[in-house]
């Protein structure tokens, strides 16, 4: 199957990348086809995006051409770098630093500039705006480094784009974006995520009860406590935090590391991989579908790897299927 | 006019309301209290409020329906303002139609109320050219574009486009001669809907004055229907504007008797006459002199405001200015002293009080200097007042005060409440709150040379535990 084909199945994709330059727009290119399938399309992006050039790392990025019927989303300030013809479909309150963002409907094929809103909940309210005004499909352009949005109260599914910009080593490339499929398919907690009012560690023991933890003496804590049940991180869960518990000799076995989704794990390869190796587990409350994952075998920085070696390679690493952006874009 | 908006009630009950529209909140946020000139149009303000007030049920829905359409109605006064200088862009036309569209769903019910309940204002005109200006296409839908149908060269620069376009579709790629091609189309279109804009700017403008009256009848009446449901929610009165005798019977402060209620107390209406002159009020400790007042000021600036009063009846003259002086007033951050910040604040009210008619409200003034000189002050406070134009009200522990006062309140207090009893209670854990609710807060007229009572004692016979404290304060008095 294609990467358009299985895409199209998934009402609110969201994109996300493990790295500039990891071939996201090409990816967003793929999936939006010719200007022909572009009716009943909708497009945002949770940052400045489609510009020429990519202002972070300043090379050149392919533009985004759209055909007639699709709806994007964007910053105010952005609209005269857009050349479709348009009609203003409705002005939102959500402001960025380039005015208010609107949603406007492309009356004739042309380049958009997108530049929507940032955070979850407005995001949440595009979507569900973009489907008042007729889209059958949305299409969220995330930020390298954003994984919030891959949760299912914004997106349907992820693609996770990937490429040799992350890391000059194939394997190292392969094994960091592995470790992110891994938290961003952590599994779901089943039950609600045991919190109480500002506190940052809350243990729900197996017999139901819960009670806040002090950061301090987590371990201690912990130990005191009984040890076993859901461990619920307001907050992020930090290399720090996991660490303390893996070296405290604790028996992890009948504990569960829990947060709200998985852009709250900002865990490294090894503490996760210490922590399971001690029988921990981790989930989240709301969970994320990785729908694909896409490999660029080209860096931005002057280096290149085989595209069949990382396809296999990455293929072989993750559970999602894996798609070479660069075949992709040119079949 | 300095309108005490620092006042924590009133600040409470400008909270309480919540226009649904953006221009609605505005016009709450710089709402000033009018003055003896503005008689007429707070008459005309507290007519309207007495109207919606007054409206049965199936009418108030219907006044919340309105009150939800005001929500979709953005505030564009910059927009308006702006068309007037410059052209405006696709995105604030967008905006101009969907107000329009608005008003247009709005103003038949907004004339339904003006028919049912007469308020006044609330006719809005939707400008129907200005909307058939900028729905061309005549969808009728919130959608705006710079449409073909606005000129013919706008319409055969698109069909340019669109065969370039379908060129594009139809190789799968753009040359660098169908780009070329693009380019020098997409600069005719531009330069075409900039004037298109410019000319639709230019059309507008014959309905921009009704257009911004139409802004600001929605914002009144969006306040309107909020200071209605205030009323309605705290059965306030209209007061009775004029004169010059302030004049409450029945009136209470609804933050302090909500706070109250939450702990299990209830508000002690206060009837307060005041006559031009001082008039003073002494009393208990915790008798209430300070929210007795402080009840007077907001209601008092309410009425100014065209706002229901909280009380059973109300007379209120139309004062120059309402100024209240209490120990916990701003100046005393600036650095000064307590005493020398009030004694400022003092000279700056008497200062503005001159030659005019104004409300002056002193909470136990000059309480933070020895009790011998204060007492002094404060007599020979109340005598400079005794002639002068404005109304004045003092709330104070100080003997003699009242010696010199056109009218002497004193709060009832704890004097009909048997010691011992309430002791018991008190160290039986009442504490603190038995004597509020043994408290008798009412207001009494008393005699001018009624002394104080002596109140101090007996709050530190019930409140104290140190029995021997209690012994050598006693040897003392």
């Amino acid at each position: 199957m294609r990467l358009n084909e299985l895409a199209a199945g998934v009402r609110t994709l969201s994109l996300a990348g493990t790295c500039k330059n990891a071939g996201k727009t090409t990816v967003l290119g793929t999936l939006i086809g010719p200007p022909a399938q572009s009716a009943g399309l909708a497009l945002t992006s949770i940052g400045r995006d489609g510009e020429s050039r990519d202002i972070v790392t300043d090379t050149p990025k392919p533009p985004i051409y759209v055909g007639r019927g699709a709806l994007i989303a964007t910053a105010e300030g952005l609209l005269p770098l857009c050349d479709t013809t348009r009609e203003i479909a409705a002005v939102t309150d959500v402001r960025t630093p380039m005015g208010q963002v609107v949603v406007f409907r492309t009356m004739s094929d042309g380049y958009v500039q997108l530049g929507g809103p940032s955070m979850n909940e407005q995001l949440s309210r595009l979507r569900e705006l973009f489907f008042e005004l007729g889209a059958r499909r949305v299409i969220i352009d995330g930020a390298a480094g954003r994984r919030s949005l891959c949760s299912r109260a914004v997106a349907d599914g992820v693609i996770l784009c990937t490429g040799a910009s992350l890391h000059r080593d194939i394997d190292t490339v392969v094994a960091e974006t592995a470790h992110v499929c891994d938290l961003l398919t952590l599994p779901g907690l089943g039950e609600e995520l045991p919190m109480l009012p500002g506190e940052r560690f809350v243990l729900r023991r197996s017999d139901g009860v819960c009670m806040a933890l002090d950061g301090s003496e987590l371990a201690r804590e912990l130990k005191k406590a009984g040890g076993a049940g859901v461990l619920a991180v307001a907050g992020a869960v930090t290399d720090s935090v996991v660490m303390a518990l893996v070296r405290s000799g604790l028996d992890l076995g009948h504990l569960t590391l829990a947060a709200g989704d998985a852009s709250q794990f900002l865990l490294s390869r090894g503490p996760l991989a210490d922590w399971r190796r001690k029988g921990g587990k981790a989930a989240v409350a709301h969970t994320a579908v990785l729908t694909a994952v896409t490999v660029n075998p080209v860096s931005a920085y002057g280096w290149r790897f085989d595209g069949q070696e990382l396809l296999e390679k990455m293929t072989a690493a993750v559970t999602a299927p894996v798609f070479d952006v660069m075949r992709e874009a040119n079949e | 006019m300095n309108n005490n908006l620092s006042n924590a009630s009133l600040q409470w009950v400008l909270d309480e309301l919540h226009p649904a529209s953006a221009c609605g909140r505005e016009l709450l946020r710089d709402l000033r209290p009018g003055g003896p000139g503005d008689q007429e149009s707070i008459e005309r303000e507290l007519d309207d409020v007495q109207r919606l007030a007054g409206a049965d049920a199936a009418q108030w829905r219907q006044i919340a329906r309105l009150a939800h359409a005001f929500s979709l109605v953005k505030d564009l006064r910059r927009t308006f303002a702006r068309c007037r200088e410059v052209a405006l862009g696709e995105v604030e036309l967008f905006e101009v139609k969907n107000f329009l569209m608005q008003v247009g769903r709005i103003a038949p019910q907004a004339a339904q109320l003006a028919g049912d309940l007469g308020v006044s204002g609330a006719e809005l005109d939707p400008c129907t050219d200005a909307l058939q200006l900028l729905d061309v296409d005549g969808q009728g839908t919130a959608a705006f574009s710079v449409s073909s149908r606005y000129s013919q060269e706008l319409a055969a620069v698109r069909q340019e486009k669109r065969q370039i376009e379908d060129e594009i579709r139809r190789t799968g790629a753009v040359s660098d001669d169908l780009q070329a091609q693009r380019t020098a189309v997409l600069a005719r279109e531009q330069r075409e809907e900039e004037a298109i804009c410019l000319r639709l700017s230019q059309e507008l403008q014959p309905s921009l004055n009704a257009m911004e009256e139409d802004l600001r009848r929605i914002a009144r009446l969006d306040l309107l229907i909020e200071k209605a449901r205030l009323a309605r929610t705290w059965g306030a009165v209209r007061p009775q504007l004029g004169g010059n005798v302030l004049r409450l019977t029945g009136m209470f402060d609804p933050y302090v008797a909500q706070t109250l209620r939450q702990s299990g107390g209830e508000f002690t209406p206060v009837d307060i006459e005041l006559r031009r002159g001082p008039t003073v009020i002494t009393g208990a400790n915790m008798g209430g002199k300070s929210v007795a007042l402080r009840a007077v000021v907001l209601n008092a600036l309410l009425a100014h405001m065209g706002f229901f009063v909280f009380a059973q009846q109300a007379e209120v003259p139309l004062f120059d200015e309402i100024i209240l002086i209490a120990e916990d007033g701003q100046s005393v951050q600036q650095g000064l002293s307590s005493f020398g910040a009030e004694i400022t604040a003092l000279d700056n009210a008497l200062t503005r009080c001159r030659g005019r008619f104004c409300l002056l409200v002193l909470d136990e003034f000059a309480r933070g200097t020895n009790p011998e000189e204060g007492r002094r002050i404060v007599s020979a406070l109340v005598r400079y007042l005794a002639d002068k134009n404005s109304i004045a009200l003092l709330a104070t522990h100080y003997d003699g005060a009242a010696r010199y006062a056109a009218a002497h309140y004193q709060v009832a207090g704890l004097r009909d409440v048997d010691p011992a009893a309430l002791k018991r209670e008190i160290e039986a854990g009442g504490g603190f709150q038995a004597i509020r609710r043994h408290m008798d807060y009412r207001l009494l007229p008393a005699g001018a040379f009624d002394e104080c009572p002596r109140s101090a004692l007996t709050i530190c016979r019930l409140l104290l535990t140190q029995k021997d404290l209690i012994e050598v304060i006693e040897e003392g008095y």
